[in-house]
């Protein structure tokens, strides 16, 4: 299919869907991980693009335009969410049990993983391996990593988001790093390795 | 004091209180003698050298494609699509608010 040029931009919300909705929803699944909230939040894209229009210069795409205001959307959402003190978590601590002996040595140490590991980076199967760990993290990991990791927030701004503080804010990307770490070398570089 | 406790941290390092140093390293920066205590820990750890490592690695990784998955356009499989039904209600929605205002 070919796509219209860019330039063709006007106000016309069906277009916009048209042409970036696919984008827009797969930008918000990723980080929200539901698929209604994903759904509002385009919808809320849309919305807020029409109100904006006279705002919208055409100095950046139509493109980089709406996901921009998605991004504004979703860091709302998180906002949003009712505060979450707690940085217990029980899949932590049932990993870490798992990983670590006592006195805080590996049970379980990391694998190697292959040496071409880089070339992931433009595999889709890999990231639909990284999109489901992603999505089997509770929220208080998960929306703490999709904010500093994947938003690239500050993590001063972060803790006003969430309404926690910095140290509560790292605990939980650290847990999170070691349960994506873990589940990706299960489901995605050991089972890579084993077909070779 | 101060040389003492991180003498002390340098010595004393778990594997488990280096993949916190690695994730600290990545959020806020270490200070020295955190940063001392780590360096020498993979220095004799392999596996910790190769979490810290793995976990650099997925961080670079995550980074480049945030940055990049909205150029991608027919990426993803039709999971990650919206339905027909679910673009027509997109739209209702949006044309029923615009004409509330």
């Amino acid at each position: 299919m070919e796509k219209p040029p860019e330039e063709l931009t006007a106000l016309d919300p069906g277009a916009w869907l048209h042409r970036h909705g696919d984008v827009l929803f797969r930008y918000a699944l990723q980080r929200v991980r539901d698929r209604d909230i994903a759904e509002v939040l385009v919808q809320e894209t849309l919305l807020s693009a029409l109100r904006g229009f006279a705002e919208f210069e055409g100095r950046s795409s139509e493109r980089t335009w709406l996901v921009a205001i998605l991004r504004r959307k979703i860091v709302d959402h998180f906002r949003d969410k009712p505060v979450v003190e707690t940085q217990a978590s029980a899949e932590y601590d049932c990993f870490a049990a798992d990983a670590f002996r006592s006195h805080g040595r590996w049970r379980h140490a990391p694998s190697p993983w292959p040496r071409d590991a880089e070339t992931i980076l433009e595999k889709e199967e890999f990231w639909r391996a990284f999109d489901a760990c992603f999505a089997g993290l509770s929220s208080p990991l998960a929306d703490a990593f999709c904010l500093c990791e994947m938003e690239e927030l500050a993590t001063v701004d972060v803790c006003k988001v969430l309404g926690v503080s910095a140290s509560n804010v790292w605990t939980r990307l650290h847990r999170a790093r070691h349960l994506l770490r873990r589940c990706l070398e299960q489901t995605w570089f050991l089972k890579v390795d084993g077909e070779s | 004091m101060a040389i003492f406790s991180a003498v002390r941290l340098v010595l004393t390092l778990s594997c488990e209180e280096s993949t916190r140093l690695v994730s600290t390293s990545c959020d806020r920066g270490l200070d020295p003698a955190e940063s001392w205590a780590l360096r020498l820990h993979v220095l004799v750890c392999r596996s910790c050298r190769r979490f810290r490592r793995q976990i650099l690695f997925l961080r670079k990784a995550v980074r480049i494609r945030s940055r990049t998955v909205s150029v991608n356009d027919d990426f993803g499989d039709n999971a990650t699509k919206l339905s027909a039904e679910a673009r027509q209600r997109i739209l209702q929605s949006v044309i029923r608010k615009e004409n509330d205002e």
